[in-house]
């Protein structure tokens, strides 16, 4: 059993009467990636906090890297990196006196150039910070969130607002975060990025973890293996079941049908085998697997923002 | 600790590319020193720069306070730099005490620069309090760091912020006493000026400054900056927010006045109000007495003989520093010039036997508000630099003289004597029957000495000497006529006198025949008040005083009024300068009162020969070479104090005495005897700068003293015009 670098149960956060987290359970094993995903309002960026250490916990239990967030806060932020959204250094501090003022905050530290090489900064090491692009100030963003060696990384919303090139790029470095059997937590708004960093991922709604584990889990545990779309010439009665089908979606007055299935097959053999039966043509017919944004729009109701 | 050092070596890095910073931090006091500086044209008054200094200086640390530590952190809320450091293990603190420190390390070098500016552009010397101005400065700079970053704690956008240093900035800048006098602001607005930490850290700056006091003078506002600077980072940490969308609560900007709460407290002791207006007073006192200033073309009294026809004296820093003949080396080019053309300079004139208690007037009026400050005050109006007061209360005369020294009171200087030692039922305990029951007690403590025994005397010269009298009074006087007055034991008089040059103090007694001047003579008196005065003094006695070179004292004014009193004649109140100093109203009594011979001058008083008597016997001592000094016995009734030299001195030169030597007596022989020769009494380099100018030449028309053209003071040239206020109790 690999060691656990987050462990929660029964996690809670009230604000009087407001609940805005309801008691969620997490288990993150050292060297994963793991994505936390929901709407605004969910509690994630509650939830977040709390394991950072800069927020205190209402009811539960959290151990972050062996460490209880609330009670063992500094000790624990000496430990972690963390690369929030939303923060800015000042205009006229250069690159290089950012990453030593940082790596003077903890208690130990990685070798600055080494770090800014990696984030391929190296060249920037004497430029102002208001010179940089915003693909360059993020890239420092990260390399600050490295300065103290962190077993664990938490990166909130790492790429939003970048520009798809220099969003592949943060993510190749957070991928090779896993090389050094580090740990990262990771929110995001983007399903894309979810889906091609994270091995596994918590949708979060309204206070609790509505579903958990690898994107692919989720969509089939939330949809089935597939969804297929299919088209009909004339409506189709509303009361017509087809078995091979876990769920049935009608739009265009009944003319379009969605249905979710874990037999992709049979459910279109059904679907054939009706419109021959009721002398209605199928016009259309295509499968696709359930995305993780179906999953999540299924879970939550609510879309998450389009890709920019 | 690593987490502090690296924060402060960051802000002191950004401070050096921070544009706006480095204006609010060093141009901007810079401005006001250039403007400041060259308003007041230079080295003409060293006391005015200083005062510049300290301005700038309190500029400087309001800044840095507010703008600096204050609105650069609620920038810094705003732009999203802050919260970065959230996730940081060391926290809000390190932040909080490196913008102490990166400001106090910025701010020690402006002080650097602006002494030196004044060194060398404005020649104005090195203080000599420079260590304790640069603790106090940095005490002062951490304080308004402090409340600066805890207003940056409770503001909640740039725009508050800017709201709240304004509303605290300018009424801390302009109730601070740094760009007006608090003395010029109405009482109300003083008594806010007293809660506020601006005007303890100007005084503060200002007594180590103009006063050359130390730090431990400015004890209390030291404490009062270093209890601030705790207290207001203390809340700063705990009201602390990363994020610009935390929002403070609005009542949480009334924690700004709990971490002024030390300053609160000093407001709230009324004690130190008021010390501080005092010690406003004393700066400016100081100030004024900075000044460097020429009098040119002015006959000179030297004061001692010789006279210089056409001279020069040059004063600097309360001191007379160069006297010559006019035409010799030219004077420094920053130096006010004062034309005495026509005029006579003579050393401030000396009245050695006054009164301070009794006013000299017919009515007592126990509501007169520092009555004793206020005589001073008319002796100075009448250039009469210095008096020695033989008879008053032990404890406020010695208070009083304090008063002087410090500057807080702007009056002739005082020698006080103290009480007078006098026998059981003898001259002086007849004063005590005049005075309301319940005050005798204290009255007798603190006016006579009743020794019981020549043990008993030596213990209470000795005391007398420990509470800082400066000299010893005893009264010889017997029966007079029908008054009855027991006379001082001579076994304890001649122990008072041992005891008095015993402790190195000089000893004044009052005689009334030629026996007790025998007994004066004899005891080793150092001066002889009044001699006799119904008899002649017999030529052995006048040859006796001259071989043992001790003064006399003759006081013709008080006889003169028994002689004028009793002729109904009022000639003691004519002359303009008592006419100046006395109010209408009293005036008007004391006529009235000598016209129905109403308010008889005591036992004493009907005897209008005494007059002539006491002048004969002056003008005998003088022609057997007797060294004379001049005193008036004011206070008693119709002596006016204040232009006492000038009435005593007339009434020597009516009585056959030149100008010279009467105006010697008033000046370099009157120092002599108080021991003050090496300041006072003459105009000579390194004496004190308390002189007067007069119209007109007094060695020949003794009547010039009265037609008074300036008085200087121990440097200041007095505003006889404000000084006339303070005689008459007009202002405060």
């Amino acid at each position: 059993m690999p060691n656990l670098a987050v462990e929660v149960r029964g996690l809670q956060k009230s604000y009087g009467e407001n609940h805005a987290v309801k008691g969620i359970d997490l288990a993150i094993p050292e060297g994963e990636i793991f994505g936390l995903l929901g709407p605004n309002g969910a509690g994630k960026t509650t939830t977040i906090e709390i394991l950072e250490g800069i927020r205190a916990r209402s009811g539960g239990d959290a151990l972050v890297l062996g460490l209880d967030p609330t009670r063992q806060a500094a000790a624990l932020k000496d430990r972690i990196g963390v690369c929030l959204q939303h923060t800015n250094l000042p205009d006229r501090i250069r690159v290089g006196e950012a990453m030593r003022l940082f790596s003077r905050l903890y208690s130990r530290s990685a070798d600055t150039d080494q770090l800014l090489a990696r984030v391929d900064l190296a060249g920037k090491k004497h430029a102002f910070y208001r010179t940089l692009s915003g693909g360059q100030k993020q890239r420092l963003a990260i390399a600050l969130a490295l300065v103290n060696r962190p077993r664990l990384v938490f990166f909130d919303e790492p790429t939003t607002g970048l520009d798809p090139a220099v969003r592949r790029e943060i993510h190749t470095l957070i991928g090779e975060l896993r090389a050094d059997h580090c740990t990262v937590l990771l929110t995001t708004h983007y399903i894309e990025e979810a889906e091609r960093l994270c091995g596994r991922v918590a949708i979060m709604t309204e206070g609790r973890v509505a579903a958990e584990g690898s994107p692919r889990e989720i969509q089939e545990q939330t949809l089935g293996k597939a969804l297929v779309e299919a088209r009909f010439a004339a409506p189709v009665p509303e009361d017509t079941a087809f078995p091979a089908a876990g769920s049935c979606e009608r739009a265009d007055g009944g003319r379009a049908l969605i249905l979710r299935t874990n037999d992709a097959g049979a459910c279109v053999s059904e679907l054939v085998r009706w419109a021959d039966a009721h002398g209605t043509r199928l016009e259309d017919v295509a499968v696709r697997r359930a995305s993780l944004e179906d999953a999540f729009i299924a879970l939550t109701g609510r879309r998450l923002p389009e890709e920019g | 600790m690593k987490a502090y050092l690296a924060h402060t070596e960051n802000a002191l890095r950004l401070l050096t590319r921070n544009k706006v910073a480095l204006f609010f931090t060093y141009l901007f006091p810079l401005i006001f020193f250039f403007l400041f500086g060259g308003m007041f044209g230079g080295a003409k008054n060293t006391g005015a720069m200083l005062q510049v200094i300290s301005v700038v200086l309190t500029i400087g640390v309001l800044g840095s306070g507010l703008f600096g530590a204050g609105m650069t952190t609620v920038q810094e809320r705003e732009e999203n730099i802050l919260r970065r450091f959230k996730v940081t293990p060391s926290g809000a603190l390190p932040i909080l005490l490196a913008t102490l420190t990166s400001g106090l390390i910025a701010y020690l070098p402006l002080i650097g620069i602006i002494i030196a500016l004044s060194r060398v552009w404005l020649h104005v010397p090195l203080p000599p309090r420079l260590p304790d101005l640069l603790v106090f400065s940095s005490l002062g700079l951490l304080a308004f760091r402090g409340i600066g970053l805890l207003m940056a704690s409770v503001v909640n956008s740039s725009q508050e912020g800017q709201a709240v240093v304004q509303i605290l900035y300018l009424p801390m800048l302009l109730l601070s006493g740094a760009m007006l006098p608090l003395e010029m602001l109405p009482a109300s607005l003083q008594k806010l000026a007293a809660f506020l930490p601006s005007a303890y850290l100007f005084s503060g700056m200002q007594s180590m400054l103009l006063d050359q006091q130390n730090l431990w003078h400015s004890a209390w506002q030291a404490l009062a900056l270093v209890l601030t600077a705790g207290a207001a980072t203390f809340l700063a940490l705990k009201l602390f927010r990363w994020d610009k969308d935390e929002a403070a609560p609005p009542r949480a900007k009334w924690w700004l006045v709990a971490g002024m709460a030390p300053f609160v407290f000093l407001g709230l002791t009324q004690l130190n109000s008021q010390a501080r207006v005092v010690e406003e007073k004393k700066q400016t006192r100081a100030m004024h007495r900075n000044r460097q200033f020429v009098v040119e073309n002015v006959r000179v009294f030297v004061g001692d003989g010789p006279v210089i026809e056409r001279g020069r004296v040059l004063v600097k820093g309360g001191k007379i520093v160069e006297v010559g003949e006019q035409g010799g080396l030219p004077a420094p080019p920053d130096a006010e010039v004062i034309s005495g053309a026509g005029k006579t300079l003579l050393p401030g004139l000396i009245d050695m036997h006054v009164h301070l208690g009794a006013s000299g007037l017919p009515k007592y009026d126990p509501d007169e508000k520092n009555p004793e400050d206020r005589r001073l005050a008319a002796y100075l109006y009448c250039g009469v630099t210095a008096v020695r007061s033989v008879g008053d209360w032990l404890d406020r005369s010695l208070a009083l003289k304090r008063r002087v020294e410090s500057g807080e009171v702007l009056g002739a200087e005082l020698f006080a004597y103290g009480p007078l030692f006098t026998a059981e039922g003898g001259h002086g305990t007849e004063y005590l029957d005049m005075m309301p029951a319940n005050v005798r007690p204290q009255a007798r403590d603190q006016f006579l000495r009743i020794p019981a025994s020549p043990a008993d005397a030596a213990t209470m010269v000795h005391q007398l000497r420990l509470d800082g009298v400066d000299g010893i009074k005893a009264i010889l006087q017997g029966d007079f006529g029908s008054i009855h007055f027991v006379h001082l034991d001579p076994p304890i008089y001649e122990a008072v006198a041992r005891a008095a040059h015993a402790e190195g103090l000089p000893l004044a007694t009052h005689t009334n025949t030629p026996q007790d001047v025998e007994e004066a003579i004899a005891a080793g008196s150092d001066s002889i008040e009044h001699g006799a005065l119904s008899d002649h003094l017999p030529s052995a006695d006048l040859e006796a005083m001259k071989a043992a070179g001790l003064a006399y004292d003759p006081t013709l004014s008080v006889v003169a009024v028994f002689r004028d009193v009793a002729a109904h004649s009022t000639a003691m109140l004519d002359s303009p300068l008592v006419q100046q100093v006395v109010l209408p109203a009293k005036m008007a009594e004391a006529r009235q009162a000598i016209a129905a011979h109403t308010a008889g001058p005591g036992p004493f008083g009907r005897h209008p020969e005494f007059s002539g008597n006491v002048a004969a016997n002056l003008v005998a001592a003088w022609q057997a070479g007797v060294t004379l000094i001049a005193g008036s016995d004011a206070g008693n009734l119709y002596v006016i104090h204040g232009p006492t030299v000038q009435r005593e001195l007339a009434l020597w030169v009516e009585a056959g005495i030149p100008a010279p030597v009467a105006l010697q007596a008033a000046t370099s022989g009157a120092a002599r005897v108080l021991r003050a020769q090496d300041r006072l009494g003459r105009i000579a380099p390194g004496m004190q700068a308390s002189f007067l100018l007069v119209d007109g030449d007094p060695a020949a028309d003794i009547h010039a003293l009265e037609r008074i053209s300036s008085v200087v003071f121990r440097g200041e040239i007095v505003n006889r015009p404000d000084l006339l206020k303070d005689v008459k109790g007009e202002r405060h």
